[in-house]
């Protein structure tokens, strides 16, 4: 993201946004652990600022979960780990691969047109860094691409993407360039490619890899030496490579035992 | 007070899972709290977890309705389950040891014992234990929702043992999973416990299905069965 595309949102016009974001980076690079629980006039004084435009921050990033109020009105960053960000990650790759896997076959024309529209949005409102707006149209998209699964299933992907909202809010501008954005897209073009062509099997691959690539990156800056081994196994799963030799496999037999 | 919460949540969970509030059964937080003999404000918190959980519906005029079972939620709950067993038992696989092993063994004698003694009460906790130790190696976030999913899944197990009859033959099928679930985790083949995981859950999710709906499409849990086992009717009871 460019300076000027900054200025034309408003970020850089005050302190309040660049403090939003100063804050939030301050919390994803481990500057200020969860372990601290500084009060609103330390964490002024800390960050050299005045309290007033610190409140309307700690607010929106506490929406954002990225902040924890204490009960003592104490404040805490909120502890992102690699580890959590890698077992969010493999819940979702699983169950949302298998709601993908129920949804393609069943998307009609009308939907596949709605995903177009879907992703043209997102295209346009990441260009333009509107980052709420880019959320809206991101969940909208992979929400009409699990539509078919049952109830508890999709209500158990919301939760997960909630979950994962601050992940996503705290690391959308760390390293970000166009570079990061445009691979992201790509990701998208090639998912509805596949559900276009009513390709449920290689839409789930593509998926799951889709939310592998940034569950890596997001574990990359948290933790280097994080070795998302679990990750791993889960796109081995994914990919049907675990199972090849499964009719290999002796097994006892049901009407034996009985 | 947090605490409350958890005793009350914890008191109508297990109330609703052992069906002594019955599936579509009609409640008010009056009539509940009179019941559970709780008050009314951390009951409030309480019924807001179970619905997360998908135990309680809430209704338009305030009052709550105990989730009914449906065949709709017997496949959601199978999909969900095939998927995320499979991905556990894949990640527990080549964490166990031979003391985890020598568990295993240990939990699948003590379910002998008692299913030879028709003890289907006591057999619940080395079979929660057994499932339990299986999946254990996937981290907590995935074992949570296991543990919720199985939950909700043993409102529909007592179905597919109603009849006397029944649980002996059912059971000598789930022993002979068991047994191989236990084979492939001592042989560290994490695909053919996965095999072995998916099979059992998509068995007893189909007999419980027929028992609800015997017309109801369930090619969603055989494409599954065919995707971790290699074969999608493996488990036809008609066959």
């Amino acid at each position: 993201m460019t300076s000027t595309q900054s200025n034309r949102n408003g970020r850089g016009r005050g302190s309040v946004a660049e403090l939003r974001d100063r804050l939030r980076q301050a919390i994803v690079s481990g500057e200020i652990p969860a372990s601290a629980t500084p009060t609103q006039a330390e964490l002024a004084a800390a960050l050299g600022v005045s309290r007033t435009p610190l409140r309307e921050v700690l607010r929106m990033l506490e929406q954002e979960n990225l902040i924890i109020r204490e009960p003592n009105g104490r404040f805490r960053a909120a502890g992102l780990s690699a580890d959590e960000i890698e077992q969010l990650g493999i819940l979702r790759i699983t169950l949302e691969a298998a709601a993908v896997r129920i949804t393609v076959p069943e998307l009609t024309n009308a939907d596949h047109a709605a995903l177009e529209g879907m992703l043209a949005e997102a295209v346009r409102l990441a260009e333009m860094g509107e980052w709420d707006g880019f959320e809206d149209a991101h969940q909208r998209f992979h929400s009409l691409l699990t539509r078919e699964a049952g109830p508890m299933h999709t209500e158990q992907l919301g939760r997960l993407w909630e979950q994962e909202t601050r992940y996503r809010r705290a690391f959308e501008r760390v390293g970000d360039d166009e570079g990061r954005v445009a691979a992201n897209m790509q990701e998208h073009r090639a998912l509805l490619d596949a559900a276009e062509a009513r390709d449920a099997e290689a839409a789930a691959w593509l998926l799951a890899q889709h939310h592998a690539r940034a569950v890596r990156e997001i574990g990359q800056h948290l933790d280097p030496d994080h070795s998302m081994q679990r990750l791993e196994v889960t796109l081995a799963i994914e990919s049907g490579r675990q199972h090849t030799d499964l009719r290999a496999v002796p097994r006892p037999n049901p009407e034996k035992a009985e | 007070m947090t605490a409350t919460v958890g005793l009350i949540s914890d008191r109508l969970r297990s109330a609703i899972l052992t069906g002594d509030l019955e599936p579509g059964e009609y409640a008010t937080q009056m009539s509940l709290a009179e019941r559970l003999g709780v008050s009314r404000t951390p009951l409030r918190e309480a019924l807001r977890m179970l619905e997360l959980e998908g135990l309680v519906l809430r209704e338009s005029n305030g009052r709550f309705r105990i989730s009914p079972l449906s065949i709709q939620t017997v496949v959601d709950l199978a999909v969900m389950r095939i998927n995320v067993e499979a991905l556990a038992v894949s990640l527990t696989v080549p964490r166990f040891g031979n003391a985890d092993h020598a568990r295993l063994e240990g939990c699948l004698a003590q379910i002998d014992r008692y299913a030879a003694v028709d003890d289907w009460v006591g057999l619940e906790a080395p079979h929660r234990e057994f499932h339990q130790m299986i999946v254990s190696g996937a981290g907590e976030r995935v074992t949570t929702l296991l543990a919720q999913l199985w939950d909700h899944a043993s409102r529909y197990r007592s179905i597919a043992f109603q009849r006397a009859a029944d649980s002996h033959e059912v059971w000598e099928i789930t022993r002979t999973e068991h047994r191989g679930i236990v084979d492939a985790f001592e042989a560290y083949d994490a695909a053919a416990a996965a095999g072995w995981i998916v099979t059992q859950v998509a068995r007893t999710a189909l007999v419980v299905a027929e028992r609800i709906d015997p017309t109801h499409p369930v090619t969603r849990v055989h494409d599954l069965v065919e995707r971790f086992t290699g074969s999608p009717d493996l488990f036809r009871t008609d066959s």
